[in-house]
């Protein structure tokens, strides 16, 4: 009788631990402690106007507290910030914080209030584990600036990788949930059973009622990485893979029937795989878990995903193990995590400015996506084939062997000096006096050195015929035309 | 009876030299004797579906004006008999249209010949010469056939000549840019001033009330050398320019502030500028006229005119077609002669197909699901008016930049351009718009060459290496089962077009 007393306390106490009385929704008096109101006043620089700031704009956020006295938020929230405050419910006060960590990769950054006072009566979150499918979820944040928190329930309804709008490059692991997500509501938090489950961070351009969380992992992978005091970002394994469905092509590679895998078909300069990796390796398993047919791993135990979720969790130099059926043998690999620099110029980019070279009124800088969209808008499109198409394919033909990164020559300060040079617009630099040009710092260094010759002679990509400045002539050009244009630099 | 036979003789030329004179005749006359030189043509045309050309477009039918020339034949805008599969013509006295067929089509000057069948329907129809001169900014009038087939006339002017490659050429020509405020459709109006025919309208833009219309003497050329020229009768200059208006370049390339020319930028392949001139040559007289900064010359009707007008059409300068130009540059600061003989646009230069297909409908070829097509212009455009945007951009660089061959060099692009699903071809579906490279490790040229080098094929499998794609394999031995599936569960008639 002891012994079954002593059995039902047992009992009663590990369905006490598993219970929802321990892991319970927090009251919403608590969660409206934890929950911040961001107000940002952002300035970007101009790509395409470099010597330039772009127009000062205010908008706002919502952030919560965690590790007692950090605010997660959304990177896009606080890009370009030069002044952002915080307050939460109850408070009259904005309190000014400063940056301490922003990760635009993953859509993610961390702030603190500069006066403590901000934090007195507070609640620190916790972070869950990823939600179940059909779970019910809780987004908490404050949408259409309004100054009132606001709750919506949803559900959880997919899980899948794809790929964040902030950097419109990367792509991980996010959560699909039901819930309204609105302007406002970005950064707040997601949650489920009292512990954060996922950011609120961006919804479906297709489709209604349909919004996306940052899963726990990816906030893990943020918070994890920041511990040496910087942000080093994502690795990649740099491949391209296609699925082993095909008979026929798994006839012609010997592939036995039972054998599942993704196929390689590209294996990208400066990846993790370069060196490892073949076209026709059919990729069997990544860390010990079995790879589909058509390249996904099962996630928890409800969802299969892509197996660069797997590589997506990694840090620079952890190992990545990977079986690989190679004609007709099967090998075991195992390779450090790279980060892909290479990748670097796909990505938006916020807070910094745009490096250029004026040479006689000539503006050249290094392709990257914001001076793309800006270009674009600008209606200069004439010619512009050559820039989209060595933008897009950089890596994947392979263009990157030869430069580090393309300088385009994309718009012109009009002076007496370059009336003809419209017929170069939009072009990529080839080389500067016979020496190829391989990025804008190169470009500078090239250039500099041949100004003590009579002509800089530029030629560009597929154009036989060569752009001539006389350098007596730039130099007084680029005089006068600071002064004519204002540029401060 | 001597005034009787005055008056009969009067009578009998006036019909004709109404239209060269100076004070045109009444109204109400001229009418009935343009109707005996003006036709109406009734084309249809089917067009080519160049993303799926093996499921041509919609018929359509449209009406264009035709000129009754020497030679019982009648003159049309090529441009109006694209992809036709039906030509008739009505003239004044029938209510029955004949059947035409084109027998002459250059695309150059966008003018083509018709024949009809029937001997008798140039009985009561009277040619028409196309020798008025041009003046500028005078009065013209612009005749057209209304549906009913009867003659309309407006008033017009021209404003200006200028050049320009006509629709489907390749070639700079000149044009007649006409003012008009009443509405034309462009589709071969004549026009004609105090003195004679002077031109057909090949363009109208309403909104603008402006035109453009092929010149009487670019229509005489075409009429006078058809015949006798295995293609178009127009010469091309074989080469790009650009203006050259900066000291630095100028100094650079060797000419003083005070030399003018224009520095070639590109020379067409297989053209005869290609064995003589070389890219950053400046070109500085042509046709011994000098040129100035921007390639004009000093017409003496004309103002200015762009130096293609004496290579493409310089018959009142002595420069027809296979006739050698003179021309000087400046290569490595020094001075050379030359002598440019002139020949037509080159078609074998062409790598990606845009203007005109002359005539031939799209290969295609469909093989175990996967349709290969030869990359044109027209398949970029089947992607609409903004096809530009949102078509792939490796597409449109090759479109925009490797347009013609390198020298050497043979073929086109092939597109693996989509897949009929079917369980052999799992894996694959996906594959949209990707340029072939290899067929079992050989490079491929052109739809046929895939063909060829499948039939050729002495192994099982068959590889086919599309860019930035993992190679596809077919077993060979199962082709003829699947693409007799596909064909069937489809609906397509045949699986290649030659």
């Amino acid at each position: 009788m002891k012994y079954l007393f002593k059995l039902l306390l047992a009992l009663f106490f590990i369905l006490l631990i598993n219970s929802p009385i321990v892991s319970k929704e927090l009251d919403f008096e608590t969660i409206r402690k934890g929950v911040v109101q961001i107000k940002v006043f952002s300035q970007g620089m101009d790509p395409y106007s470099p010597w330039q700031a772009g127009t000062l704009s205010a908008s706002t956020g919502t952030g919560f507290i965690i590790q007692k006295d950090k605010i997660l938020t959304n990177a896009h929230v606080i890009s370009n910030a030069k002044f952002i405050q915080v307050q939460r419910h109850n408070q009259s006060e904005w309190y000014e914080v400063k940056r301490l960590f922003v990760a635009h990769d993953c859509d993610l950054a961390l702030l603190q209030a500069v006066n403590p006072e901000f934090y007195k009566d507070s609640y620190s979150f916790e972070f869950g584990a990823i939600p179940e499918l059909n779970s019910p979820i809780l987004v908490v944040g404050f949408p259409i600036g309004g100054d009132k928190i606001s709750v919506s329930r949803g559900i959880v309804s997919r899980k899948e990788q794809s790929t964040y709008a902030h950097s419109q490059i990367d792509s991980h692991l996010v959560i699909q949930v039901d819930a309204a997500i609105n302007p406002g509501n970005s950064g707040g938090p997601a949650i489920q059973a009292g512990k954060v489950a996922g950011v609120a961070f961006q919804v479906a351009t297709r489709g209604e009622n349909i919004g996306y969380l940052i899963p726990t992992t990816v906030i893990k992978y943020f918070l994890d990485d920041i511990q040496d005091g910087e942000y080093n970002g994502y690795v990649e394994l740099g491949v391209r893979t296609m699925n082993s469905f095909n008979p026929d092509l798994r006839k012609y590679l010997n592939i036995p029937d039972n054998l599942d895998g993704v196929l390689v078909k590209q294996v990208f300069k400066g990846g993790s795989a370069e060196g490892y990796l073949q076209k026709y390796d059919l990729i069997v398993s990544i860390d010990g878990l079995p790879i589909g047919k058509n390249g996904t791993i099962i996630l928890d135990k409800d969802t299969r995903i892509d197996f660069v979720e797997v590589v997506d969790n990694k840090h620079a130099k952890e190992p990545i193990s990977l079986k690989v059926f190679r004609q007709g043998k099967m090998l075991e690999l195992k390779f450090p995590a790279k980060k892909m620099y290479d990748f670097e110029y796909m990505r938006n980019s916020y807070d910094t400015g745009f490096d250029y070279l004026l040479l006689g009124g000539l503006v050249f800088q290094e392709h990257s996506r914001s001076l793309l969209q800006e270009w674009g808008k600008s209606q200069e499109t004439q010619g512009g084939s050559q820039f989209l198409y060595r933008f897009f394919y950089f890596i994947e033909d392979g263009l990157n062997k030869d430069v580090d990164s393309d300088v385009v020559f994309y718009r012109k300060l009009a002076h007496q000096t370059n009336s003809s040079s419209d017929y170069f617009l939009n072009l990529i630099l080839h080389s500067v006096n016979g020496v190829l040009i391989k990025n804008l710092k190169h470009m500078k260094e090239v250039v500099g050195r041949e100004m003590k010759n009579e002509f800089i002679v530029l030629r560009f990509r597929d154009l036989k015929t060569p752009l001539i400045l006389k350098t007596s002539e730039i130099l007084k050009a680029d005089q006068e035309i600071k002064k004519i244009y204002h540029l401060d630099k | 009876m001597k005034i009787q036979k005055l008056v009969f003789f009067a009578l009998l030329t006036l019909p004709i030299s109404f239209l060269f004179s100076e004070e045109p005749p009444t109204k109400q006359y001229r009418e009935s004797e343009l109707r005996k030189s003006i036709v109406q043509v009734r084309i249809t045309a089917q067009a080519p579906n160049y993303y799926m050309p093996w499921r041509p477009k919609k018929p359509h039918t449209q009406m264009a004006v035709g000129i009754v020339v020497e030679g019982q034949r009648i003159l049309a805008l090529t441009s109006y008999l694209k992809n036709y599969t039906l030509i008739e013509v009505k003239k004044f006295s029938s209510y029955t249209p004949s059947p035409a067929l084109p027998v002459r089509v250059d695309y150059e000057s966008n003018l083509s010949l018709l024949s009809i069948k029937d001997p008798d329907f140039f009985k009561d129809l009277k040619p028409l010469t196309f020798k008025g001169s041009i003046e500028l900014m005078k009065t013209v009038s612009i005749v057209q056939l209304d549906n009913a087939g009867a003659i309309q006339e407006a008033n017009g002017k021209v404003n200006a000549i200028d050049m320009e490659k006509y629709g489907m050429g390749h070639t700079d020509l000149p044009y007649l840019n006409i003012v008009s405020e009443e509405k034309h459709r462009g589709n071969g109006e004549l026009i004609i001033n105090g003195q004679g025919a002077i031109g057909l309208l090949h363009n109208f833009y309403v909104r603008k009330n402006s035109g453009k219309a092929i010149p009487g003497f670019i229509i005489q050329r075409f009429l006078e050398q058809i015949d006798k020229v295995n293609g178009s009768p127009f010469s091309h200059l074989g080469f790009s320019y650009r203006p050259l208006t900066d000291n630095a370049t100028k100094e650079y390339f060797g000419l003083s502030n005070s030399q003018n020319g224009v520095l070639i930028t590109e020379i067409i392949p297989y053209s005869s500028a290609e064995e003589i001139l070389e890219v950053d040559d400046i070109v500085t007289e042509f046709g011994n006229k000098a040129i100035d900064s921007r390639g004009y010359f000093q017409h003496p009707n004309f103002d200015k005119q762009s130096l293609a007008y004496l290579s493409n059409c310089g018959d009142e300068f002595g420069f027809s077609l296979h006739s050698e130009l003179p021309l000087k540059v400046i290569r490595n600061k020094k001075e050379y002669e030359f002598k440019l003989k002139l020949e037509p646009f080159p078609y074998k230069a062409i790598k990606i197909p845009y203007k005109n297909y002359q005539g031939k409908n799209p290969d295609y070829l469909i093989r175990g699901g996967f349709v290969f097509l030869d990359l044109s212009e027209f398949l970029l455009k089947e992607w609409g008016l903004r096809w530009r945007s949102k078509i792939n951009k490796k597409l449109l660089y090759l479109h925009d930049y490797h347009k013609y061959h390198k020298p050497g060099e043979e073929g086109k692009f092939v597109i693996l351009s989509q897949v009929f699903p079917d369980i052999s071809n799992n894996g694959y579906h996906h594959i949209s718009m990707k340029i072939v490279e290899k067929v079992n490790g050989r490079p491929v040229h052109s739809v046929r060459d895939i063909d060829r080098l499948f039939d050729d094929s002495s192994e099982n499998f068959i590889s086919i290496e599309v860019d930035n794609e993992m190679d596809i394999i077919l077993d060979k031995r199962n082709l003829p089962v699947i693409d007799k599936r596909i064909q069937k569960q489809f609906g397509i008639k045949k699986l290649k077009n030659f």
